[in-house]
């Protein structure tokens, strides 16, 4: 629609003249005030709203009240032109609300000067921009049109009233003139506000034009006398040029009439002839008619020029005369007239502004509506008043210009030609060019005419009257201006469809030929093709119209080597193809053709791609391209490599955006492909990658630190401490995280999540306690804060749901640390982030299985049970039961967790015992009755095999734990009631009508169970006891081999031998630690610590895989064992030779041991060696000199 | 010494000085007999020889012939002046002296004295010294002899203040003018220049002693020696010598309507906030600057071009007002940027601060026109290249 893309230059022009309004500011201020206005003056100048806003914060509460007032104004202009280069649509509005806001604030305190024109004016124009804002919102496919529609037409209505000062509609219709502007009161428009300056100035023109007022008044009145026949002249001169427009439409009747038919054609019969005829001699008559009219019209001019040449002698002796008593004048006057000019134009242009403003309007209504017309008609009665009253000024004709587009679109074709004919037919003076101004209304005004004509198919207006004559159509004066290249710079929109309306008018022309004229259709469809190629080859406006039109034709125009503008709409377009096809693709998934969507998308992205480094090359290449299209381009291009699996390219292109272009519209964007591209590269990994990963994020957060990119970053800056194990760096993320950072909880989470493993690690290898403390301190910190954000939220977040209760179960485990176990079970609870709310609710199933629940479930047991909450322990044990699920596994993974349990108490026992100090014991007491309830009440209630595991497998944590908190007292009970639990198990096995999954899991359970007892009734001596489970173990043939087993009876061999010679019974004494040295040959068969280590050599030295230094360990282990009960049975013997004896066994034993292991196993087993060899040298006799007696030269043989 | 205190003017009203003189000479006025005192602007001596000022300011000028002339004050006969016939002006109340029958590129290099810029000095003097010029100064007075004596040495010091040598040649040079002239009207600029030679030499205690011989019984005199000493300790980082020395200048009692003292005053004051800012003291230095700023006249577009520029590097010294002092900087880069070193150093301040503030676009434009305005000045050298380079 060429009528509105000019309709919208034009008024672009004139909103930014308004914006300029701002007039120069200095009146009387302090030096810190006028260099501030004058600083706020540059910035606008220079267009650094962002700048100006700064400014006006920081310097407005130091100004006084008058400067304040004149800031507020400024602060809206400023917010007006930030609102140009806003992100989107939401926030050039927030924007505009906001310099609404200031510039009423302004208007408020009354301002009578220059600046409240310009404050009316720029209040206008943003009303303007808001209802455009809600034209463009309109057209998104999903929104609210008409309710959009109606907004834009309001904001329109608002602006005009801000604008124009409203008058009372004249009588008559609108006939009568309308009567004279009044100096307003009150300031309320733009309009007034001129009114009323134009009216202050007038006052002073007339004080200083005093001494001249009497000759002056003479003038005028003159001037008076003169305007009736001016008028009357305009009028008749306006009705002849109506009458002539008539004229060659009847000429190229007349022609058609008389032309003769061709010779091919089917000859007229008489009758035709004579209705030709009749019709050729009227229209001969209507022209002679109008000729007589146009004469007499011309005649009546005589009357009113004789007057009119005679008032304006007396009037030019009068100019003279005043021009005499005004020269005195003229230096005071100088001023003001050249004030009062420019208030004149500014008053023009506001109310051509409000005309404009009413074709704005009419875009709010759907076309044709009476809506839609009566906007029109009101912006073509506004112009059609300038143009009436200042046809004769720059105004006046753009008026023209635009009452002739707006009658063009209301349908008034005929009119719209009368009204643009003076603009179109402007020829220059002789010798002069067109004025720039002249040659921009000629093109547009004959633009709107030629659609005028192609609409009406008067095609003859432009290529003559038929028959088709090629040197009349040559010189066409409209045709020839059309057709005249552009010499300079490049198509200007208007010039654009000015050739393409052209171009169409005669491909239709052509068209519309006879056959016999196939030699003019080809003429015309050549001239055609010429412009289409001119407009296309500028590829700006029209180009893709030209394309077709060539097309239609019957010709190519091909593509076209564009510029960068070009080539970056043809990436976007590309681009768009390639998020369709990615739609595509994934509405395929579900029909199952995903395959081939694919390759779709995977084409569309080359082609995206190749299109839009074709057009960054010319963009870069180009120094007058707008940056913000060059950036756009690459932020495109840098997704689209990623896409592509580019990521060098991408994380280049992302990286340069941030470093060089952060304030771009699209660099943030590019951030985040950057920051994924770099990660996909280090995840290889890639030292650079990560190092430019880590620089890239740091300068990621520097440049924004509120936006989701910023949030990427610090997330990769979080992985990258925690994989670096770097605890410095993630306090400093913490420390240093900008309150305004997007989903700051979750990033607190992660970092303090990262800190505690950090702070585990380096306590466990035994790091600085002050650093330790320090890390824990800023987790907590971190969690402390960032969990009532969550909660306050009132639900979890489901992507970062396992962040969150991850935190929340460290924060737990934290504060059972600190003996705060009731903060402990208020975390564990809570009802949006508690880990047992949210494993035991099961409202996350991602969150009810895995090591999370089961640590979780784990920590809320032991809570639990020490907040002596029973029922809840019991669930917990239950889902921890569930969590282990069914099947093969389950009993291991059952056993892992109850062996978790246990160590869970036993860090809690760890901690009380460290935190307690002498009172740990006591702290402690509530903590062990509570399992004690718990697990009795567990053992009676439920005799299933998972609860008795429980209720054994807690009870020998208890009684074996090293802690000091379990008073010894109650340890060997803890151990006998395991025991008990254990053998309930082995009674249930018995029992008959047990359920079948129930019994095999039992006999799974057995061995393991049988093998339990026997080390529970080891350690609490019951020797007997422990070697019957033993023998039952080692009597089945399956179980003979089994380490373990082996291993668990030579303990207890040694044990029972070594508390046989401490009761003093020899005897059985030396018979077991035979036994536990080289093992029983009877059936069932042990192998003793000899056989132990002989089964383990092989393996024990066949590595150093884990398994064989399991085995390795235990070798060493066996081979102390065998000295130990060598020395133990040489103690036995009263005989001094048979002790003598077994005493070198013993250190033989060692010495072996250590010929061919020399490493021992390492030095912690050496020690273990050295005290045995050492006692075994005591009891030789000898000095105890350790290994170093055995290295020491044996002493050389006697002669 | 800075150049700009060559003619014991100071920075802004030397550059009026050299604008008027090159429409002087462009005028013709140099061809009339007669020696001409450019006064310095609101001076109590211009208020009284301009009565009604015209309404765009100008120095105004005493027209005559120079009847004793001295290291503190000049006296000029002016019959043709209607106000008085004979005026005695102190030399800190003269933007410049043009004395009758100099040549013009004499007055010329004269200027580029004023602008510090030695070189383009010398090179004005260039036509006067060769052989086309033989006799040229055997038949001029000896007041422009010595002032040609003056122009020499005095772009010869500021070429070797620039260049770090030939540095010794120089001071010889100053020191010969003032054995030779000592009576001079310029004998207080040069003994400042000499003591900024023996700062470039490293020999700030001697530079010390030359700054003091150009305390007189002036106020305006005693104020320039003490704030000069003061800058001295200032660029040797001696922050409590430097803050006494610019203290002990700012307490020099002045009477009412001295312009002159008032002027060096402001320019101790604003040292004296240069000194707290680099001291730590950003809190007391931006509310020294501030207040020099509430005094300022807001048509004096150079003094606040150095206001501004001082205001800024306080501001900056805070750590946190990185947004003021961009504006700081902004105003003189944009409303009074007359003064070149101070917009020198107030485009340097906009490179760091603008990439401070993540505008790193604004920062490449700062350097851009850094480089292609001052591409001699210290200040391009300052600044840290730019990322990525």
């Amino acid at each position: 629609m060429p009528f509105v893309m000019s309709a919208r230059c034009l008024l672009r022009t004139l909103l930014a003249f308004a914006a300029l309004l701002a007039p120069s500011l200095t009146r009387g201020e302090t030096a810190s005030e006028a260099t501030t206005l004058a600083l706020l003056e540059q910035l606008q100048e220079r267009d650094l709203p962002d700048v100006m806003l700064w400014v006006i914060e920081r310097t407005a509460p130091e100004c006084s009240p008058d400067t304040r007032r004149r800031l507020e104004f400024l602060k809206g202009s400023a917010l007006v032109s930030q609102s140009r280069v806003a992100a989107d649509a939401e926030a050039r509005t927030g924007l505009l609300d906001e310099a609404e806001r200031s510039i009423d604030a302004f208007l408020a305190s009354s301002p009578t000067d220059d600046m409240a024109i310009a404050a009316f004016t720029q209040k206008g124009s943003l009303l303007v921009e808001r209802g455009r804002i809600c034209l463009a919102l309109a057209q998104r496919p999903d929104a609210d049109t008409a309710a959009l529609s109606k907004e834009a037409a309001a904001f329109f209505d608002r602006a005009i009233k801000t604008l124009r000062t409203a008058v009372p509609t004249p009588p008559g219709g609108g006939k009568e003139p309308p009567p004279p502007a009044v100096v307003p009161e009150k300031i309320e428009t733009a309009e007034d506000a001129v009114l009323r300056s134009l009216h202050e100035l007038a006052a002073e023109i007339e004080r200083i034009r005093l001494p001249a007022k009497d000759i002056r008044s003479e003038y005028e009145a003159k001037n008076a006398e003169l305007a009736p026949f001016q008028k009357e002249i305009e009028k008749i001169d306006a009705d002849i040029r109506q009458k002539q427009v008539e004229v060659p439409t009847i000429q190229a009747e007349i022609g058609e009439l008389q032309r003769p038919p061709a010779p091919r054609s089917r000859p007229p019969t008489p009758k035709e002839i004579q209705d030709r005829r009749t019709r050729a001699t009227q229209l001969t008559l209507r022209l002679q008619a109008i000729a007589t009219e146009i004469a007499a019209l011309e005649a009546t001019t005589q009357k009113p020029e004789t007057q009119l040449r005679k008032i304006a002698n007396e009037k030019a002796k009068l100019s003279k005369q005043l021009a005499a008593a005004e020269k005195p004048l003229e230096k005071d006057l100088e001023e003001p007239l050249r004030r009062q000019e420019e208030l004149r134009t500014k008053l023009l242009q506001t109310r051509l502004m409000v005309a404009e403003i009413s074709f704005e309007k009419s875009k709010a209504y759907a076309t044709g509506s009476p809506e839609w017309k009566a906007a029109l008609e009101e912006s073509q009665r506004l112009n059609h008043d300038l143009a009436e009253k200042y046809g004769k000024l720059g105004v006046g004709f753009v008026a023209r210009l635009n009452e002739g587009r707006s009658l063009a679109l209301l349908g008034k074709r005929d009119a719209a030609i009368a009204t643009l004919a003076p603009l179109f037919t402007l020829e220059p003076a002789a010798g002069q060019p067109l004025s720039p101004l002249g040659l921009t209304l000629k093109t547009k005004a004959l633009g709107i005419a030629m659609q005028c004509w192609l609409d009406d198919k008067k095609y003859g207006e432009v290529t003559g009257p038929s028959p088709f004559e090629p040197e009349k159509y040559r010189v066409n004066p409209y045709l020839r201006f059309a057709m005249a290249p552009v010499k300079e710079g490049r198509l200007t929109p208007e010039v654009a469809a000015l050739k393409y309306r052209t171009a169409e008018l005669l491909a239709a022309r052509a068209k519309s030929l006879a056959d016999k004229e196939a030699g003019a259709a080809k003429l015309l469809e050549a001239d055609a093709y010429k412009l289409a190629r001119e407009v296309s080859t500028a590829n700006r406006d029209f180009a893709a119209e030209a394309r077709e039109l060539a097309a239609g034709l019957g010709r190519s125009l091909g593509p076209v080597e564009g510029d960068f503008p070009a080539k970056l709409a043809d990436g976007q377009a590309a681009f768009r193809g390639f998020q369709e096809a990615q739609a595509a693709a994934k509405t395929a998934q579900a029909t199952g053709d995903a395959a081939a969507a694919a390759e779709r998308v995977a084409q569309a992205r080359d082609q995206a791609l190749a299109a839009m480094q074709a057009a960054l090359a010319l963009g870069e290449q180009d120094a007058t391209a707008d940056q913000a299209a060059v950036n756009q381009a690459r932020s495109i291009l840098a997704f689209l490599h990623y896409d592509a699996g580019r990521f060098a390219d991408a994380a280049a292109l992302g990286t340069t955006l941030v470093q060089d272009h952060p304030n771009a519209a699209a660099s943030r964007q590019a951030a985040r492909v950057a920051l994924a591209s770099l990660q996909a590269l280090a995840a290889k990994p890639d030292a650079e990658a990560q190092a430019r990963l880590r620089d890239l994020a740091t300068l990621v957060i520097a440049r924004w630190n509120d936006g989701p990119e910023a949030a990427d970053a610090t997330t990769v800056l979080v992985n990258l401490a925690i994989e670096g194990h770097d605890a410095d760096a993630l306090v400093a993320l913490v420390e240093g995280m900008s309150p305004a950072m997007q989903r700051r909880p979750e990033l607190l989470l992660r970092a303090a999540i990262g800190l505690r493993q950090e702070a585990d690690r380096l306590r466990k290898s035994g790091g600085d306690a002050g650093r330790v403390a320090a890390c824990t301190a800023t987790a907590k910190r971190a969690i402390d804060e960032a969990l009532p954000a969550i909660e306050a939220a009132g639900s979890l977040p489901s992507a970062t749901a396992r962040v969150v209760v991850s935190a929340a179960l460290a924060r737990a485990q934290m504060a059972l640390a600190d003996g705060a176990q009731p903060l402990a079970l208020t975390l564990l609870t809570n009802p949006v982030y508690g880990p047992w709310t949210v494993v035991s609710s099961g409202s996350d199933p991602g969150l009810t299985q895995g090591p999370l629940a089961t640590s979780a479930l784990t920590v809320a047991l032991s809570v639990f049970v020490e907040s002596q909450r029973f029922d809840d322990a019991q669930k917990a044990m239950a889902l921890l039961e569930q969590a282990a699920g069914t099947g093969g596994e389950a009993s291991a993974r059952l056993t892992g967790m109850v062996q978790a349990l246990g160590r869970s108490l036993q860090e809690r026992l760890d901690q009380l015992a460290t935190a307690g100090g002498t009172d740990a014991a006591a702290q402690a007491a509530p903590l062990l009755a509570g399992f004690e309830s718990f697990l009795d009440g567990v053992a009676k209630r439920d005799p299933t095999t998972a609860a008795q595991l429980w209720v054994a497998t807690t009870y020998q944590t208890l009684g074996s734990g090293t802690s000091g908190v379990v008073p010894r007292a109650k340890a060997g009970p803890y151990l006998d009631r395991a025991a008990t639990a254990y053998g309930r198990l082995l009674e249930r096995l018995g029992q008959a009508g047990l359920p079948e999954a129930e019994a095999a899991e039992l006999r799974r359970f057995e061995p393991t169970v049988r093998l339990k007892i026997a080390s529970l009734s080891r350690e609490r001596g019951k020797w007997d006891a422990a070697q019957e489970q033993i023998d039952t173990l080692l009597a089945d043939p399956q179980r003979q081999n089994w380490l373990e087993a082996q291993v668990e009876a030579a303990e207890l061999l040694l044990a029972a031998g070594r508390a046989a010679k401490a009761a003093g019974d020899a005897t059985d004494a030396d018979a077991r630690l035979l036994q536990a040295a080289g093992g029983r040959k009877t059936t069932p068969v042990i192998w003793g610590w000899s056989g132990i280590a002989n089964k383990l050599s092989r393996q024990a030295f066949a590595g150093t895989d884990p398994k064989a230094l399991q085995a390795r360990e235990l070798f060493f282990q066996a081979r102390l064992k065998v000295a130990e009960a060598l020395l133990l049975r040489a103690e036995l013997k009263t005989e001094a030779a048979e002790k003598a004896q077994a005493l070198q066994a013993a250190e033989t034993s060692i010495a072996m041991t250590r010929k061919l292991y020399p490493d021992l196993g390492g030095a912690a087993q050496q020690q273990r060696f050295e005290k045995l060899l050492k006692a075994v040298q005591t009891a030789q006799g000898k000095p105890a000199g350790g290994f170093a007696a055995l290295d020491a030269p044996a002493a050389a043989p006697a002669p | 010494m800075h150049p700009t205190h060559l003619t014991t003017a100071p920075r802004g009203t030397t550059l009026i000085a050299i604008a008027a003189l090159v429409l002087a000479v462009a005028g013709g006025f140099a061809a009339r007999a007669e020696d001409r005192l450019r006064l310095r602007l609101g001076t109590a001596v211009a208020k009284e020889a301009q009565p009604k000022p015209p309404r765009t300011p100008r120095p105004p000028e005493l027209r005559g012939s120079i009847a004793v002339a001295s290291a503190d004050s000049i006296t000029i006969d002016t019959p043709a002046n209607l106000i008085k016939k004979q005026w005695v002006v102190p030399t800190e109340d003269v933007l410049e002296v043009l004395l009758d029958g100099e040549p013009e590129e004499l007055r010329s290099g004269r200027g580029m004295v004023a602008a510090g810029n030695g070189a383009a000095a010398l090179e004005q003097l260039a036509p006067t010294d060769g052989p086309d010029a033989d006799g040229l100064w055997d038949q001029a007075s000896a007041a422009v002899r010595a002032e040609r004596m003056f122009v020499k040495a005095a772009a010869t010091a500021l070429m070797a203040i620039r260049s770090g040598e030939g540095l010794d040649a120089a001071l010889a040079g100053l020191r010969d003018f003032l054995r030779k002239h000592s009576g001079s009207h310029h004998a207080a600029a040069v003994q400042e220049l000499v003591g900024d030679v023996l700062v470039r030499s490293g020999k700030p205690a001697e530079a010390a002693a030359a700054y003091a011989a150009i305390a007189t019984q002036a106020p305006a005199r005693r104020i320039r020696a003490a704030t000069l000493t003061g800058r001295v300790q200032l660029d040797q980082q001696r922050w409590g010598d430097a803050r006494a020395a610019l203290e002990k200048a700012i307490a020099v009692e002045t009477p009412p309507g001295d312009f002159s003292a008032a002027l060096e005053r402001r320019e101790a004051r604003l040292l004296l906030a240069r000194c707290l800012a680099r001291d730590g003291r950003a809190t007391e230095a931006i509310a020294l600057a501030r207040q020099v700023l509430a005094e300022a006249d807001p048509s004096d577009g150079e003094g606040l071009a150095e206001i501004f520029v001082v205001l800024g590097e306080a501001q900056r010294s805070a750590g946190d007002k990185n947004k003021d002092a961009l504006i700081s900087y902004l105003t003189v880069d944009m409303v009074h940027n007359g003064v070149p070193e101070a917009h020198a150093e107030a485009l340097a301040g906009l490179v760091e601060l603008w990439e401070k503030e993540n505008h790193p676009e604004r920062a490449r434009d700062a350097r851009q026109a850094l480089e292609q305005t001052y591409p001699d000045s210290l200040w391009l050298r300052r600044v840290a290249p730019p990322p990525g380079s």
